[in-house]
């Protein structure tokens, strides 16, 4: 990425720096101003410019994968531009369509995060893996739920209660406000709990205190921070500290895939936040996710295509059954729908709420079952549900219709395999559960859709090199 | 699957530069590059008749020293003040000279390259109304 | 219960299927004074006019998507704030620069068009093997490129640039600052590839610094004075390029 041109920052002698982040014992988070992620994105797409074999399908929207029980044919999409509907032929096909945090009412996800790929994959008959580990980021905005990000901590930042004290100390003294974001956002719902969170317009929220830090520190190495929290909650974190709560952030789980990314399905690859390498357990560290794009990303490009030079072409007839089985679907039975009376945002909003309330950082059986039956809810109100818009040009309300079907099934997935969990373990935590049950639990959780049902199965862990030890910090 | 769409185009704008205070104060940038020509054309007239003689020289200094003449004077050296203004703002961004390592700041530059220039055509000034 | 104060959205659609000259829809959004623009149209089109199309996608100003006209001006309307209008009633159009497909949404391959001819990568006249590290760069040389490479392709710039809506080849704004990042990055070696595509026809020359872009550039990347610096070591580049080479 360095040689691509990727801004990092540096330190005097030229090299590229590295800082602390949380949870790590070793400073080892490169880093390109407070905005790496941006950085990265620009630094990936203007040298993807360069290949002029790249075909840029843009903004055309995927609907479903083209399989026939063993293999992978290509994908079904609108392009959305012309709202006309077709098939792309693939041998291979890497989903990298990340997270799915618009399942969940406050999040740090952007409005395309929908877990399109997730769903995509499982309804393709591939498994999705440990779904129930949804990672709550302590330091969110209230309200609109965007990010501040870890490097404030990573850089020295505190939190501090209503009563001005670093309430950390009293879960992890250790590590303080560089601990694991779960155990971080744990302790921030439970101050909220005994009434030591300040009250607001969005709930309760804590101070992230950047002041000691410095004006000069705080330009140089999180102007970014600076400049959201003055503009979308009107304070300067050079003088004021910045209200946070946790929100989601994002999904440990995803598509199962072994360590090549390589799924179930032949000639199928998932890479970065849409699927579950299991690289990062249930708890993921900071900046992991980044670098996991990067090295994953390199071997899903390498595998595909050392499979694609092995593959049959694809199938014109398994392809066009698709595609006049997809363009019924989504055209007859959703587009064109004139009985419909469901609201997509009335839907998606009961959806994101109850998710919010029941299957949030802190679970128990009671609220993850009257979750589960929503969610079935969910599903039968959106077989009636209405797309207002029926031009073919630019259709965004059809797309949302889809995107709402995607993310029934994540939170299905992700409320089916919560209940099936019984103890606790990293992101998951249960109140009836609070223990981690090695004996009994020390697998991963798997949930398949068969017949319009989802079934939940389980995989032994792979233990190599180090043993399940207590979390100590 | 590439079906056109009939996609709608404006028309470029023909009065973009009343839209707002930047604009028109471009396009008073921008016309007093007329100015400074038209002071130069006047200039150079005033070369041009002192070859042609006394006579030629005095009508042409009549003309300059009427008040029409003076008016005019007055308003294309607003106009050359205006345009000269914006070319340091402009050169202090581009090419900021650096002192010890660091760019100096602009409104140094600015303020300095002024100095300079006030400096100059005071001494300017009194070489001519001294000897002239 | 205090009664929800209210704010009018115009806005100015456009349905191909529909008419072939956009028009203007008036809705009532419920105000509140965190509100921002887009929160406004997506209310619309949640809950009163699910037609209703335009870009979003992040909401803190950092991918570009969502721009479009407020009140006449270029702005993301996720960093646009209600609160910020005067009066009542608040007009969001679609970039007029730009072709509109679709109410507020606008084609924009011409923009990436324009990206890809600048080359916004390294050229390195010899590249060094990964595993012998990274090129190496001072904090002070990265501060070089750190307003440069800050530009998020939100093409506000180029709604702002009179120029670029009478010559739609014009290089424009974003995409010479961004080929200035490449310049000015001291692992590139392309500056001599960059300056001749810059100082070609439709580059560089085509601005007479309105200056326009640089105001309404939502991350002050100042592609104005980008240009202005371009211009000139371009014209030092011409200048060196006639004189007599040394032996």
């Amino acid at each position: 990425m360095e040689h691509w041109g990727c801004p990092w920052s540096r330190d005097e002698d030229g090299h590229v720096s590295v800082r602390a982040f949380g949870g790590m014992s070793v400073k080892r988070t490169v880093y390109a101003a407070d905005k790496t992620g941006f950085f990265m994105l620009h630094t990936l797409y203007q040298n993807s410019l360069k290949y002029d074999n790249l075909t840029f399908y843009d903004e055309w929207f995927a609907t479903s994968l083209i399989v026939d029980g063993k293999r992978t044919h290509g994908i079904t999409a609108i392009n959305i531009k012309n709202g006309s509907f077709g098939a792309l032929h693939s041998r291979v096909v890497i989903i990298a369509t990340g997270g799915a945090g618009q399942v969940y009412q406050f999040t740090t996800n952007a409005q395309i995060k929908t877990g399109d790929g997730m769903a995509m994959a499982l309804r393709g008959g591939v498994a999705l893996k440990d779904m129930e580990f949804v990672q709550f980021h302590p330091t969110a905005l209230p309200g609109t739920g965007i990010l501040m990000t870890e490097a404030s901590r990573g850089e020295g930042g505190y939190l501090v209660n209503k009563d001005g004290e670093r309430f950390l100390k009293r879960y992890l003294p250790g590590k303080m406000e560089l601990g694991p974001r779960d155990i971080l956002s744990r302790s921030i719902m439970t101050e909220f709990r005994e009434g030591r969170g300040f009250e607001g317009k969005y709930g309760n929220y804590v101070h992230l205190d950047l002041r000691h830090l410095g004006k000069e520190t705080i330009d140089t190495k999180l102007p970014f921070v600076r400049e959201l929290a003055k503009e979308y909650v009107g304070i300067d974190p050079v003088y004021e500290p910045i209200p946070v709560r946790p929100a989601v952030h994002y999904m440990m789980g995803g598509v199962n895939t072994d360590i090549n990314t390589q799924t179930s399905l032949e000639g199928l690859y998932a890479v970065g936040e849409v699927a579950c390498v299991s690289l990062n357990g249930a708890n993921r560290l900071g900046s992991n996710s980044l670098s996991e794009c990067l090295v994953f990303g390199a071997v899903a490009g390498r595998e595909a295509a050392k499979k694609a030079k092995k593959l049959a072409k694809p199938s014109t007839e398994v392809i066009a059954k698709s595609v006049a089985r997809e363009e019924k679907r989504v055209y007859d039975g959703i587009l064109k729908n004139e009985t419909g009376s469901e609201s997509i945002a009335d839907i998606r909003n009961d959806l994101r709420r109850t998710m919010e309330e029941n299957v949030g950082i802190f679970r128990e059986e009671k609220k993850l079952k009257t979750a589960a039956d929503e969610v079935k809810q969910f599903r039968k109100r959106w077989g009636n549900v209405r797309v207002e818009d029926k031009n073919s040009v630019f259709n965004t309300n059809l797309t949302a219709a889809l995107e709402l079907d995607f993310l029934i099934d994540i939170a299905n997935s992700v409320v089916r395999s919560a209940l099936e969990r019984t103890e606790s373990r990293g992101s998951h935590y249960r109140n009836d559960y609070p223990k981690r049950d090695d004996t009994n639990f020390l697998k991963h959780s798997l949930v398949f859709y068969e017949k319009d049902k989802l079934r939940v199965d389980y995989l032994p862990v792979t233990i190599t090199k180090w043993q399940p030890a207590e979390r100590v910090y | 699957m590439d079906k056109e769409v009939r996609t709608y185009e404006y028309k470029p704008s023909k009065t973009w530069w009343l839209g707002n205070r930047r604009y028109a104060l471009y396009m008073v940038r921008e016309l007093s590059g007329f100015a400074v020509a038209l002071y130069g054309f006047i200039f150079l007239a005033q070369l041009f008749t002192l070859t042609q003689g006394p006579i030629a020289y005095e009508s042409l200094l009549r003309v300059l020293l009427s008040p029409a003449g003076i008016l005019l004077s007055a308003i294309l050296l607003v106009f050359a003040v205006f345009h000269s203004l914006t070319w340091f703002d402009l050169t202090a961004k581009v090419q900021p000279p650096s002192m010890r390592g660091k760019p100096v700041p602009r409104k140094l530059v600015v303020t300095g390259t002024i100095m300079i220039w006030l400096f100059i055509s005071y001494f300017v000034a009194v070489f001519i109304f001294r000897v002239g | 219960m205090a009664s929800q104060k209210t704010i009018k959205i115009r806005v100015k659609r456009y349905i191909p299927e529909k008419a072939e000259e956009p028009f203007y829809s008036e809705y009532d959004v419920p105000y509140s004074e965190d509100m921002v623009v887009l929160d406004a149209l997506n209310y619309i089109k949640d809950n009163l006019d699910g037609s209703l199309s335009f870009r979003w996608s992040c909401r803190m100003g950092v991918c570009g998507s969502c721009s479009a006209n407020v009140d006449g001006k270029p702005k993301l309307t996720c960093s646009s704030f209600l609160k910020e209008s005067k009066g009542d009633s608040i007009l969001v159009e679609p970039l007029s620069h730009f072709r509109t497909i679709k109410d507020l949404v606008v084609e924009i391959d011409v923009f990436v068009k324009k990206l890809k001819s600048i080359k916004p990568w390294i050229i390195r006249n010899e590249e060094k093997p990964i595993a012998d590290g990274e090129y190496l760069q001072t904090p002070e040389q990265r501060d070089l490129i750190k307003q440069t490479s800050m530009c998020i392709n939100c093409m506000l710039c180029y709604e702002a640039c009179p120029v670029f809506d009478m010559d739609n080849d014009f290089i424009g704004p974003a995409a010479a600052a961004i080929s200035y990042r490449s310049v000015m990055d001291s692992r590139d070696d392309g500056a001599k590839e960059r300056l001749d595509i810059l100082t070609s026809k439709h580059g560089v020359w085509d601005c007479t610094y309105i200056g326009e872009c640089s105001v309404v550039c939502p991350k002050a990347v100042d592609p104005a004075l980008a240009i202005q610096k371009l211009k000139a070591m371009g014209g030092i580049s011409i200048i060196k390029s006639l004189l007599p080479k040394k032996k």
